[in-house]
């Protein structure tokens, strides 16, 4: 946690723009994390645990992946 | 703010007022040879009891004042939810304690040090209490700073 966080992204904020608008409040209640989190997540300054990123995945109904993903270091350099 | 950032800056200003009413009584004690296990020791008290009471007193107030201007501005009551300490709150605090760990490790070292070149029991108690000190403000510092880098 926390470390190597500039290698996993997130597209939460679109996520969240695509259903309705809904608020870094809303959201922070559905997945139980305080607002503070939910704003340190979508600015790729805190990588979550497992559980709390699949509960984020649950209240937009996606599955991780659509959520967040991975790079590896270098792969953008092997897969231009 | 968020209510573990300000518990933080609460427990942050007393351990700053403690240790500004520590340093200068210390140096009077020393310079005016009333360097006595007596005074120390009151010193002491007066520390450990000042830091438990007065963060207890400041977190109370900070967030009344907090919740009396939230309620005052917004007209709603403060969300329950912000009250309550998730996952990075909780690692926010492990580093932090970490930190305060290593430098009250440093106080420690140069307390038994003084036993080493033979100085009295009393500068090993004072090095103890102010690293003490120092510790709390190092890992409150450190705890602000992951607040607002992120984790």
């Amino acid at each position: 946690m926390g470390k190597g966080t500039d290698h996993i992204s997130n597209n939460i904020r679109t996520l969240r723009f695509h259903r309705d608008e809904m608020t870094q409040k809303e959201l922070a209640e559905k997945v139980g994390v305080t607002r503070q989190t939910i704003i340190a997540i979508e600015q790729g300054k805190y990588a979550p645990s497992l559980e709390v990123a699949f509960r984020i995945a649950r209240a937009f109904d996606l599955n991780l992946e659509d959520v967040f993903s991975y790079t590896p270091d270098g792969e953008s350099t092997l897969n231009p | 703010m968020a209510f573990q950032e300000r518990n933080t800056v609460a427990s942050l200003t007393v351990s700053s007022l403690l240790l500004a009413f520590f340093g200068p009584r210390i140096t009077t004690m020393l310079l005016n040879d009333a360097f006595l296990a007596e005074n120390l020791f009151q010193l002491w008290l007066i520390v450990i009891v000042g830091m438990i009471l007065g963060t207890i007193a400041v977190t109370i107030l900070a967030n009344i004042v907090h919740g009396a201007v939230y309620m005052a501005s917004t007209q709603q009551e403060p969300d329950s939810l912000e009250y309550e300490e998730d996952e990075r709150d909780q690692l926010i605090e492990l580093k932090g304690t970490r930190v305060a760990y290593v430098v009250f490790s440093f106080g420690v070292f140069f307390a038994m040090l003084s036993f080493v070149i033979n100085q009295s029991p009393l500068p090993m108690f004072a090095l103890l209490i102010a690293s003490g000190l120092v510790a709390q403000m190092v890992g409150n510092v450190s705890r602000l700073f992951r607040y607002r880098a992120g984790a």
